[in-house]
């Protein structure tokens, strides 16, 4: 192996940046203990970062961030530069959508989608993470509550044509939706939505959410549980 | 439930001509089955369930005619008790037709449910009910397109108006086998190809496609083993094939075909007016009305139930007709024919078998069961069970349970005999054994209760708060701890709300009296056996055993006077006697030991009557655990507030 810096480091060296300065934190211990942490489930790559290197791969990395013209180190102070702040910004995005995407469409666990979403990061390019936030319906936040930054889609978000997937518990009261999927592995419970004709295609109406959820197909008002309304993601109409 | 005995199980005979009703909930087939068959009808609980089937006979010209009604499915591939019970009358009675009710307004799913049947090859017709709210809401049906697209004959009704019944009616004669079949993927359409001549039908088949467990019974009794080995080759291959459960797909081909006929023949003009009708729906369910309604509707119940039933009728019965006529007449009776001997004793002695046994049903039970199922089958007519139970929903959920308990926890206040039989209406094993165990624990039926607001009004007023607090929250307590000890599930809560409507006396009185004769004749055998096996256990000496052997424990751990602990074995009896003989001592009592006392028996072991239903609905063991915790439990608590309030001396 050699000991070159690959794109993929810089990048993942800009995301760490970028949650850094979220959690109000610039020095250069911070930095060096994330980006040469392994537990933090880091990708093969940094298996390397054995304790002598620790601080080699710290001053390489850095370096290069700075030859770049994306971070500027001052002391033990690290900054992103504005050109530094917009290559992290897609990264990140990237990274958080992903993270999105997989809990919610694949319905993986919000502890186990860090490590694939770092993989799924550098995959995506623009047109693509754009899709990928669209059919996402612009989420806000990761699973873990930290904010997405906007893309060109999002401030486009109202024209575009493609509709927008969301769980049917963000639809507002009075709002109707088409269902896109049902997220459950529980048959009974699939086969009886089925039959009170919850399937995807349906057109709901959320009638209201408090203090029973109360949707309305067709002509039949049907209360359900949130835990049931969880599992139901729609497409908005409008 | 074998499905092949479901014509001797109904006590049909061979020859006869059966009409099977078939409907989605809440549809009108009730109605419907009334305005065909007349005043007769016969209704019963299907063998091995707690599902109620109703048969009648009507007369289409000259040929007679037996019609069924069945309870509401929504699918034939059975997710509840109701629907099994419905498909094994479809499968067993082997119908010469069957009448689908439909809901004009809902039309989407009768259409799935018609699609499931129509696989059956039996002449069918449809009966589009509920046409006025269908044009109420102008939703505009193409009755002609529609006939011809199903190839049967259909008929329009407005049910408890009669309009359109009489010619359906006559039209049940013109029945056909329906010609509309879903698309289904080609490898299913290949299998139930293969498989039809085996089951019998299309639908058999696929009913076994969609939940092969379900059809066990079936296999079993109608094929060999080379037989099922073919049937399990076939589904073998269609699991290889599809990733998906083969329910979902072939429900998801059904669906299709419903929603194109659908679109097909029902179109709604847009703009609908908001309807005063629909404001009242609405406040009805809107947190800001729905809850103070909910709660009003609660308390009307109980004073309808647990006050007008279990106290003005219950002490104008029991205290006059019985205590003053009937129970004086009857003991000279006996006493005068046969003496002083055992057998009197058993009959009319102190625990006898007619004076407590019989009075206890007659007078105690039937008010509360008929004030009861008269007022839940007026809240239902009107359509706001669903309502009552979705508003409650999120409370009960707390404690393992869900919207469906609240009828027989607000019913325990009134019986809780009765309530742990209706605790039938939960779905899991879970929730029945959570629900039954909540009633048995904490929760004092009306008898009870009244005896035990006349032992409070003699206490200082807090004591009541710290009693009701001291109850209620051991009530939560292990409710809560069972939700979370207990193995298994609880049900998913989904419940259709219908329109409210204004109540048909004549079907809201017609359900109560068919009600109230089943649960009675469920009830009865059971007061009069517990009163025997008290008596038994009186003349035995088992009974002066019990309070001798308690005693040590009442004086020392509850540090309450001896004779208590006859209250608690009298308490066994029926909880109100053993909270009146807590009011016979109490003149012997300190406060804190009436308090203590009154703690014990309210948690202390429901009645014997109830105990017996707790093992006939849960079974032995399970019902040995629910009083095997009961019992020390309510001691332990009871012993905990005297200590506790002892070591803290003068708290009170
Ligand atoms: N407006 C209107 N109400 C109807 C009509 N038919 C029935 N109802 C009402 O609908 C409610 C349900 O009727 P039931 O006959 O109990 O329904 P069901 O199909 O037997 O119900 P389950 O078998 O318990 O599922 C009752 O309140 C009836 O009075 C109709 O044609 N129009
Ligand atoms: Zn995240
Ligand atoms: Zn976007």
């Amino acid at each position: 192996m050699s000991d070159e810096i690959t794109q993929i480091e810089v990048d993942e060296a800009l995301e760490i940046l970028w949650t850094l300065e979220e959690e109000g934190k610039r020095d250069r211990e911070s930095f060096k203990k994330k980006l040469t942490n392994k537990e933090e489930g880091f990708s093969e790559h940094r298996r390397r970062f054995r304790h002598g290197y620790r601080e080699k791969v710290t001053q390489r990395v850095l370096a290069i961030l700075k030859k770049r013209g994306l971070a500027e180190v001052e002391d033990t102070d690290i900054k992103l530069t504005n050109k530094g702040k917009g290559a992290a910004r897609v990264i990140v995005r990237r990274h958080r959508l992903a993270e999105r995407l997989m809990v919610d469409f694949l319905d993986m666990g919000k502890e186990d989608v860090e490590r694939p979403a770092c993989e799924f990061e550098h995959l995506l390019d623009e047109e693509v993470t754009d899709s990928i936030c669209t059919l996402l319906g612009h989420p806000k936040e990761c699973p873990h509550g930290m904010p997405i930054p906007k893309g060109k889609c999002c401030s486009s978000g109202k024209k575009t044509i493609e509709p927008a997937i969301i769980p049917l518990t963000d639809l507002q009261v009075g709002e109707s939706a088409e269902i896109a999927y049902i997220h459950t592995k529980d048959h009974p419970r699939l086969h009886k939505l089925l039959s009170y004709d919850i399937g995807p295609g349906s057109e709901v109406q959320l009638h209201q959410k408090k203090p029973v959820y109360v949707i309305k197909t067709g002509e039949t008002d049907l209360a359900l549980e949130e835990e049931i309304i969880e599992d139901i993601y729609v497409k908005t109409l409008d | 439930m074998k499905i092949r005995y479901a014509r001797e199980a109904l006590g049909i005979e061979e020859d006869e001509d059966v009409s099977v009703l078939i409907g989605n909930p809440n549809v009108g087939k009730s109605v419907i089955f009334s305005s065909l068959t007349g005043k007769y009808r016969d209704v019963s609980n299907y063998p091995g369930t707690t599902v109620e089937v109703s048969k009648g006979k009507t007369k289409i010209g000259t040929k007679r005619e037996t019609i069924i009604d069945t309870p509401g499915a929504e699918s034939l591939t059975p997710v509840s008790e109701d629907e099994k019970v419905t498909r094994d009358i479809l499968l067993g009675t082997e119908p010469n037709q069957v009448i689908q009710v439909a809901d004009a307004k809902n039309l989407k799913r009768s259409m799935m449910l018609l699609l499931q049947i129509a696989e059956f090859d039996i002449p069918m017709v449809l009966d589009l009910n509920m046409m006025d709210e269908a044009k109420a809401r102008l939703v505009d049906i193409d009755i002609d397109g529609l006939k011809e697209e199903l190839n049967i004959p259909i008929f329009p009704t407005v049910a408890p108006e009669r309009r359109g019944t009489s010619a359906l009616k006559r039209g049940i004669n013109k029945a056909r086998v329906p010609d509309i079949k879903p698309d289904y993927p080609d490898e299913i359409e290949d299998a139930i190809d293969e498989l039809k001549d085996l089951f019998g039908s299309r639908g058999t088949a696929l009913l076994f496609l969609a939940a092969p467990n379900e059809m066990k019974e079936f296999i079993e009794e109608k094929m060999g083993s080379e037989e099922r080995e073919i049937a399990e080759d076939v589904l073998g291959r269609l699991y290889k094939t599809f990733s998906q459960d083969l329910s979902y797909l072939i429900t998801l081909s059904i669906r299709e075909k419903a929603e194109n006929i659908f679109s097909k023949f029902v179109s709604k003009k847009e703009i609908e007016r908001t309807t005063l009708k629909k404001k009242i729906n609405d406040l009805t369910m809107d947190p800001w009305t729905g809850i103070p309604i909910f709660f009003g509707v609660i308390f009307l119940l109980y004073q309808f139930v647990g006050y007008i039933g279990a106290q003005v009728i219950v002490d104008f019965l029991e205290g006059i007709i019985f205590g003053e006529y009937i129970n004086p007449y009857i003991e000279d009776l006996v006493y005068s024919s046969i003496g002083e001997n055992f057998v009197s004793t058993i009959l009319v002695g102190e625990y006898g078998v007619i004076t407590v046994g019989v009075t206890w049903a007659i007078a105690l039970i039937l008010p509360i069961i008929t004030t009861f199922f008269l007022a839940f089958s007026l809240l239902e007519d009107v359509g706001y069970i669903p309502r009552l139970a979705a508003m409650a929903d999120r409370g009960l959920r707390k404690v393992g349970l869900n919207g469906k308990a609240v009828l027989p926890m607000v019913l325990g206040f009134g019986c809780d005999t009765m309530a742990t039989l209706t605790t039938r209406v939960l779905d899991t094993k879970k929730e029945r054994i959570i629900g039954t165990t909540m009633l048995a624990l904490g929760i004092p039926c009306s008898a009870q209760l009244g005896v035990l607001f006349a032992i409070m009004a003699t206490l200082p007023f807090y004591f009541f708060f710290v009693w009701a607090g001291i109850v209620s929250s051991q009530l939560l307590f292990v409710a809560w701890s069972a939700s979370k000890i207990l193995p298994g599930k609880r049900g998913d809560f989904i419940i259709e709300l219908p329109p409210l409507r204004v109540p048909k006396w004549d079907n809201v009185l017609k359900k109560t009296y068919y009600r109230v004769v089943m649960f009675f004749k469920e009830l009865v055998p059971l007061f009069i056996l517990g009163t025997f096996l008290i008596s038994v256990g009186k003349i035995t000496g088992v009974l002066d055993f019990l309070i001798k052997a308690l005693e040590p424990l009442v004086v020392t751990w509850l540090g309450l006077p001896a004779e208590a602990s006859i209250a608690f074995i009298l308490g066994f009896l029926r909880r109100d006697f053993g909270a009146a003989g807590l009011l016979d001592i109490s003149v012997r009592m300190t406060n804190v030991q009436m308090l203590v006392a009154v703690v014990a028996i309210t948690l202390f072991v429901p009645c014997v009557a109830n105990m017996l239903v707790i093992i006939k609905e849960r079974g032995i063991k399970t019902a040995m655990a629910i009083i095997g915790f009961i019992i020390p439990f309510a001691f332990f608590v009871a012993g905990i507030v005297n200590h506790l309030i002892n070591l803290f001396g003068g708290l009170l």
